[in-house]
């Protein structure tokens, strides 16, 4: 036993994990932000190889390199990976970085969440992508998936791309609730709402609004499943359903997310950074 | 089929350019992938209004030149209006998403003088009071082989593809298995009405009765599907009649 308690250390437990795990169950803001920039990296590669297809096939007139179910599948995977694997992540991975230290808190106010957030998205996409290895290919109707394409005469893969887009949804809230909770609960003293950083007002009105329109998404995506499925008509006239709400409830959430999330946090990049230059 | 043949003109519009000019085995016309063989006829001067829709997915019908962008929804109907002044021939492309062949439906507007408009619907009611004939006579085997498989290239071989092996699972082959080579009742009355909750569409209201019994036939006794039967047009008029 005095053995034992003679090789004690008391400093042995402190500081990060080694290797892998490090990232695997990091709660740093800072590490996760990282892996939200890495990730974004390699989904902005890999939607990038595949706007390569589509510029190749289409640099002359004619087919030559694809047929035209994989260019559609090319078209919509580019669209989705692009979407929701590059941009948005790359968004969240700048908050995750900035946030906290803009309003000078010692991290996000709900670390554990924030990792859970990230490793989501990494099972997400191995998910859609491995939809071009089914049989019907992957998806093949645009990344606006417009019913009845979508749905009646969609490759069977749909339901795992549907899957797919419930955890992305289920990402981005947790992320959005998690950069509320800390500009709400975490400022420094004397970091009045007024004297916030342009970014971090921008995100927290942009994380509000995914929080809203996350769960419409998601509502798309369910009923078009229960149209597949299991016999419903949602997006069906012929069962007194109505295809064009499928559009009018993808733009719910379509339109505050490429306008408000996409554009506002990307210009106000750019305000904070001239901002900081001038 | 209306008892009144004259009463209304239908016609199908496919893509006139050749697969040799979009594979690139041969040069490729001044009218690549815009041409059709069946071109809408419309007068000028006059206010024509286009009802709009679809029978499977969402197409849009778009003819610049009119300013005409209208959706065409399955199940609804839009509306649209113009007034072509200059006879000529306009030209426009399907503008929403629609598939694997979006890039191959494109539309074809023939605007012309009111005398010439008037001998054009002449012309395609009489091929329709033909139609409504050959409906009634007895059909041999050779002719509806030879009409089925030109009917079943122009609404068929996009999804059921030219060799009748489909894409499965969504486009299921049609060699060797279902309902091409079982009961003749079955096979016709998915061509009829369709299979709801699947992409088969139904093809009462796009072929006449006669196109029906021949494709049946034909991919009954295609690609080594040897049934042997054949069904005769009157009895598919017969049965489109009785369901209405």
């Amino acid at each position: 036993m005095s053995a034992v308690i003679e090789n004690h250390h008391d400093d042995h437990h402190h500081g990060p994990d080694k290797g892998l795990m490090r990232w695997v169950l990091t709660t740093n803001h800072k590490d996760i932000g990282t892996l939200y920039l890495w990730f974004s990296f390699i989904m902005f590669l890999t939607g990038g190889c595949m706007a390569l297809v589509i510029r190749a096939e289409l640099f002359q007139p004619g087919l030559q390199l694809v047929v035209p179910e994989f260019f559609n599948q090319m078209t919509t995977m580019h669209g989705l990976i692009m979407v929701f694997g590059a941009v948005m992540p790359a968004f969240v991975g700048l908050a995750n970085w900035l946030v906290p230290m803009m309003i000078g808190a010692p991290d996000m106010a709900l670390p554990r969440m924030n990792n859970y957030s990230f490793w989501i998205l990494p099972f997400a996409f191995s998910m859609l992508l491995s939809t071009l290895f089914m049989e019907g290919g992957a998806p093949n109707f645009g990344w606006t998936f417009y019913a009845p394409l979508s749905t009646e005469y969609a490759p069977p893969s749909v339901t795992f791309f549907i899957f797919a887009v419930h955890l992305m949804g289920i990402s981005s809230i947790m992320g959005s609730i998690n950069i509320i909770a800390t500009v709400m609960n975490m400022r420094a003293p004397g970091m009045t709402y007024m004297k916030m950083p342009l970014f971090v007002w921008t995100w927290l009105i942009t994380a509000f609004l995914l929080v809203a329109v996350m769960p419409v998404l998601a509502g798309a995506v369910t009923m078009m499943l229960m149209d597949i499925n299991f016999g419903t008509s949602f997006f069906d006239a012929a069962g007194g359903g109505d295809p064009v709400l499928f559009q009018h409830v993808f733009w719910f959430f379509g339109h505050p997310r490429s306008l408000y999330h996409d554009s506002a946090s990307l210009w106000c990049c750019v305000s904070n950074h001239s901002n900081f230059r001038s | 089929m209306s008892d009144d043949p004259t009463q209304e003109v239908k016609f199908i519009s496919s893509l006139l350019t050749p697969p040799d000019e979009y594979y690139n085995r041969s040069p490729k016309g001044e009218h690549y992938l815009e041409e059709v063989d069946e071109a809408v006829v419309i007068p000028v001067g006059k206010k024509i209004r286009f009802l709009i829709t679809a029978n499977d997915v969402i197409h849009s019908w778009w003819v610049p030149d009119f300013a005409v962008k209208k959706d065409a929804i399955p199940g609804f109907v839009h509306e649209a209006w113009a007034v072509v002044e200059e006879p000529g021939i306009y030209r426009g492309k399907c503008t929403e998403l629609c598939g694997k062949d979006h890039g191959f439906m494109p539309i074809v507007v023939k605007a012309v003088e009111q005398a010439e408009y008037e001998t054009w619907l002449a012309m395609k009611q009489q091929e329709a009071l033909q139609v409504y004939e050959t409906v009634g006579k007895t059909w041999s085997m050779a002719e509806l082989m030879e009409t089925g498989e030109q009917v079943y290239a122009q609404a068929c071989q996009s999804c059921h593809q030219p060799n009748g092996q489909g894409i499965p699972p969504a486009f299921p082959s049609l060699v060797g298995q279902g309902l091409a080579i079982g009961p003749i009742d079955a096979h016709i009355d998915i061509v009829v009405n369709g299979k709801p909750g699947s992409a088969m569409q139904a093809f009462a209201a796009q072929l006449n009765p006669a196109e029906i019994a021949a494709v049946v036939t034909y991919e009954r006794n295609a690609w080594g599907n040897n049934v042997g039967d054949l069904v005769q047009p009157r009895a598919v008029n017969a049965l489109i009649s009785s369901e209405e």
